[in-house]
């Protein structure tokens, strides 16, 4: 023998880890032939010889539980050159995975069928896990890979048409877009194939899934959304009482609409031409939380707690048009604010248009609904039409605050439209941004949200509107225009 | 190759010494901006202090230097000076090198010091280091003598320490195996400590950063592999110390490698000045770079280099930097995929990796492919085994293989050939960078064998290159 085979190695390491005074190692058996086994030192000899023996062990291949990718994807990989901006813009120092940049690109990469490269996920981990469900059946797998309670099967997301038999087994977010599409065609049946699946599926699925439920609220949906008041989620419990307030008819919405008649104050104003004015008392307790000013508490506050109340059914309340009922409340914000809203749930932008041209040119900020509610309001035709009724940019006498523009893009989620971004970018209030010098933490901002807003055609007179700006404000604007046009050309 | 505003901000350790160097891009603050033919551009810019700071930089290699108290590397100076060079607005006088930017250069490349030297053999030196290895031979023979004798005396001295030294770690192995390694694993720590401390007191300073890495190696395997790779460990410091007892009877790569390892440190002019190191002139690509901080409040950076060039010799190149922690942040000269023309120069050892660069030829470019390797996996993986029975205290082994797969088993990732017969298991981290690797066929695979994982560092696939980090 002239070398330590299996047997002996393993016999060595067991004298050395159980310790070589209790377990002398067994030099004659393991090392005969391959050392002198007498005098001192043998124990070092034995260990140095197991040691190297031990660094040239290569371990088998264990069998192999994955080999290829996670799903096949027809979502394209971005162009290369977009990969370095796109780590800067969401993954680097001073980057985001959070704000309204890295929505914009989220959408823009969802419209366009794109997903990031797969050597960038894990830099980009931050950004898919708050918008990878939108960028394919990839960038999903690979978000969920180390999730336990995850018990679909791993295809369940390749399915290109879902279909009222396949629906159940799709991701939650084309889950909930199948359903607002039926809803838009088949209210009752969309609200038919919820009722049926909500025994089976998780609290946060079927809380957005009643969410896709606001579209084409009717009084049929009244009995289902009143029999989840004894859901086990509060979630779901909470949105199906929200809902059941956008359903004309309802013992809410009558009581609400009591509880508004007795808060608005009707009186007269004027010298010659004397006209109703109305005025809505808000609670004494109102909390206003900054940086919103007691006025934008209000609106908030009427608008949020009595939307649903219909314009009709107010207008008769208070004994007027809904037109006299806008112009009376043209010196109380938090009324235009409610109407504005209301105008907007009912799809009546020529009220909206109205209120924003006549009375309160930032009424949009109102006009802009819930989360929930917002959803069912999505399709390209009716955005273009509350665009044109509520956005009049020309009329601004300043932009408004970053906070609300960013709101306006995830309400829409895609730039304005081509009219309303033009005239966002000729307008004073645009102009004024530079011109002000306002501090670069507000400007790189407002800066950004403007960016998300405006559509490819004006991308390069947006860069004309940036040449002011020098600081490094702009950089990461000017990032996400590059980005823009390398992915949404 | 002119600096470019991206390689600016590649350098940059952060955005605000961007932002700080941006206010520096006056005119009126840098009473001098000159360059010479050579790539060097230099400045002077008025801090608050009387005098300017005197600030340099190489566009060959993008070295630099600034006099500045600055904790950031490069400091915003050296930010400013390579920005304005980039914008080519401000002009810059083409002028001879003055003397601290010669002294500067020739610190880097002795070859210059030499030139420099005989050209201007009065000049006072700026540097007291090159001062005091040019004194004692011009000016006192006999003091040159004295010092020689004194340096002999503590080369003595300090050999005699150190064989005491490896006498202690013998006996502190032995105690180890006496009371078990199952016994011993818990309290690593505090007994490693204990020897690292003795060993530096022998003088074994290589020796004792073994062993004091020891412990955080052991932690970061997992469980079941720390017994064995305990056992390797001590196996490799007794063969270390075997070694270095008798270094007389071994061949001089071997010998000069094993005294390295034990401590005596060759510094980058006596290397340079071997005759008889291994030279090697080509072109080379970075295919990975590390930073890691040591027990020693060192950070230890490591450019790991591919050969491009077809000669015969080592493929791969390690060039090892060490920085103070305390300076703060600190990068790697060079991004991976960056290539250079170069001459590099290796430590002595049996398998040639560690080198230092003799001098760069031209500028750094990027963008190139790394070239297929020649080995396939299970070549690769032999590559290793041959490596490790040339140099058996050999840590981090450059592997590279072409037409690998990475393969999942369970929560592990290996990397294999197409046919599943050979593989070695992946070193992963917590953010999964190797996963997007999994079902890739056809990579080119460059990492880093530790003796239970592979590192990877870099892959070329058809989808694009990888690199970790």
């Amino acid at each position: 023998m002239t070398s330590i085979d299996h047997a002996a190695a393993e016999a060595l390491k067991r004298s050395f880890l159980l310790g070589t005074a209790r377990n002398p190692i067994p030099m004659e058996a393991a090392l005969h032939n391959v050392i002198s086994t007498n005098g001192s030192g043998g124990e070092l000899m034995a260990l140095a010889l197991v040691g190297q023996r031990m660094r040239f062990r290569r371990h088998p291949l264990p069998p192999v539980s994955h080999a290829g990718p996670p799903a096949d994807d027809p979502h394209a990989i971005v162009a290369e050159a977009a990969r370095p901006l796109m780590r800067r813009l969401l993954a680097a120092e001073g980057g985001s995975a959070s704000d309204v940049a890295a929505l914009v690109l989220a959408d823009v990469l969802s419209r366009r069928r794109l997903r990031p490269h797969p050597f960038d996920l894990p830099r980009l981990a931050a950004f898919l896990r708050t918008h990878g469900d939108s960028l394919g059946p990839y960038v999903a797998a690979w978000v969920e890979r180390n999730n336990e309670n995850e018990q679909r099967p791993s295809n369940y997301f390749d399915a290109e048409v879902i279909d009222s038999n396949n629906w159940t087994s799709a991701r939650p977010t084309a889950r909930s877009k199948f359903i607002i599409d039926m809803r838009g065609r088949e209210p009752d049946r969309a609200r038919e194939l919820v009722e049926a699946s909500f025994a089976t599926d998780p609290a946060p699925v079927r809380a957005r899934l009643l969410d896709a439920l606001t579209r084409g609220l009717s009084q049929a949906d009244v009995p289902f959304l009143e029999s989840l008041a004894k859901d086990r989620a509060p979630s779901v419990r909470e949105r199906a009482q929200q809902l059941l307030k956008y359903i004309p008819g309802t013992a809410s919405a009558q009581g609400r609409i009591r509880d508004l008649v007795a808060r608005t104050k009707v009186g007269t104003v004027g010298l010659l031409r004397r006209r109703k004015a109305l005025s809505l008392e808000l609670p004494a307790n109102l909390p206003v939380v900054a940086p919103a000013s007691p006025t934008q508490a209000g609106r908030r506050w009427a608008a949020e707690e009595y939307a649903g109340v219909g314009l009709d059914a107010m207008a008769t309340a208070f004994g007027m048009s809904v037109a006299e009922m806008s112009a009376a409340a043209a010196d109380d914000a938090p009324l235009l604010a409610l109407f504005a809203r209301q105008a907007s749930l009912e799809r009546r932008f020529d009220v909206l248009a109205a209120i924003v041209r006549d009375h309160s040119t930032d009424a949009w900020i109102d006009a802009i609904p819930d989360g929930a509610v917002a959803q069912g309001m999505l399709d390209d035709a009716t955005i273009e039409q509350w665009c044109a009724a509520a956005l009049a940019p020309a009329l601004w006498p300043a932009l408004p605050s970053p906070a609300h523009l960013d709101r306006l893009y995830v309400f829409l989620r895609r730039p304005l439209p081509l009219a309303q971004a033009s005239e966002l970018l000729g307008s004073r209030a645009f102009a004024a941004i530079a011109a002000a010098g306002s501090p670069p933490e507000v400007t790189g901002p407002w800066c950004i949200a403007i960016t998300a807003l405006t559509p490819a055609p004006l991308r390069s007179q947006l860069r004309r509107g940036f040449a002011p700006f020098t600081g490094d404000e702009i950089a990461r604007p000017l990032l996400l225009l590059d980005c823009l046009e390398l992915i949404d050309p | 190759m002119p600096i470019e505003i991206e390689k600016i901000e590649q350098l940059a350790p952060d955005q605000s010494s961007l932002s700080a160097a941006a206010k520096l891009k006056k005119p009126g603050l840098w009473p001098l901006l000159a360059c010479d033919a050579a790539g060097l551009v230099w400045g002077e810019c008025q801090g608050s202090g009387a005098s300017p700071y005197r600030v340099i930089c190489s566009e060959a290699d993008f070295s630099y230097k600034c006099t500045c108290p600055s904790r950031k590397f490069p400091c915003k100076h050296t930010l400013a000076l390579m920005w304005m060079r980039a914008d080519g607005v401000l002009p810059f006088k083409t002028e001879a090198a003055p003397a601290w930017v010669g002294d500067w250069l020739a610190r880097r490349r002795p070859g210059a010091a030499l030139a420099k030297k005989d050209a201007a053999p009065t000049e006072v030196k700026a540097s007291a280091a090159q001062a005091a290895a040019v004194e004692p031979a011009v000016d006192d023979p006999k003091a040159a003598a004295r010092a020689a004798v004194q340096r002999e005396r503590n080369k003595a001295d300090r050999e005699a320490s150190i064989r005491a030294g490896l006498d202690e770690l013998d006996t502190w192995i032995a105690d180890a195996l006496q009371g078990g390694l199952a016994s011993f694993l818990p309290a690593v720590s505090d007994r490693c400590r204990k020897i690292a401390q003795r060993l530096v007191d022998a003088k074994a300073t290589g020796l004792a950063g073994l062993v004091e890495r020891l412990p955080s190696d052991l932690i970061s395997l997992p469980e079941p592999l720390r017994s064995d790779a305990l056992i390797e460990r001590l196996a490799t410091l007794y063969l270390i110390a075997c070694a270095y007892r008798n270094q007389d009877r071994l061949p001089h790569p071997v010998k000069a490698d094993v005294r390295q390892v034990v401590g005596w440190a060759v510094t980058r002019d006596a290397l340079l000045a071997d005759r008889e190191a291994l030279r090697v002139k080509d072109r080379w690509m970075v295919v990975g770079t590390i930073v890691e901080v040591q027990a020693d409040k060192l950070r230890r950076l490591e450019t790991w280099l591919s050969r491009l060039g077809e000669g015969a010799g080592p493929r791969f190149a390690v060039l090892i930097d060490f920085v103070p922690v305390s300076l703060g942040k600190a990068t790697n000269m060079h991004a991976t995929g960056e290539v250079f023309l170069a001459e590099l120069v290796y430590f002595n050892s049996p398998a040639p990796l560690r080198a230092i660069v003799a001098e760069q030829i031209g500028s750094t470019e990027a963008g190139e492919r790394w070239p297929r390797p020649a080995d396939d996996v299970p070549c690769a993986i032999a590559r290793l085994n041959n490596v490790l029975s040339l140099r058996p205290w050999s840590d981090d082994i450059p592997f590279a293989a072409h037409g690998a797969r990475i393969v999942a088993s369970g929560a592990s990732l290996w990397v294999t050939d197409a046919e599943g017969t050979a593989g070695l298991p992946l070193r992963t981290d917590e953010d999964d960078s190797v996963l997007p690797l999994v079902g890739i066929n056809g990579i080119d695979a460059f990492g880093r064998w530790d003796g239970n994982f592979l590192s990877l560092a870099l892959c070329e696939t058809p989808l694009g290159r990888w690199v970790a980090g």
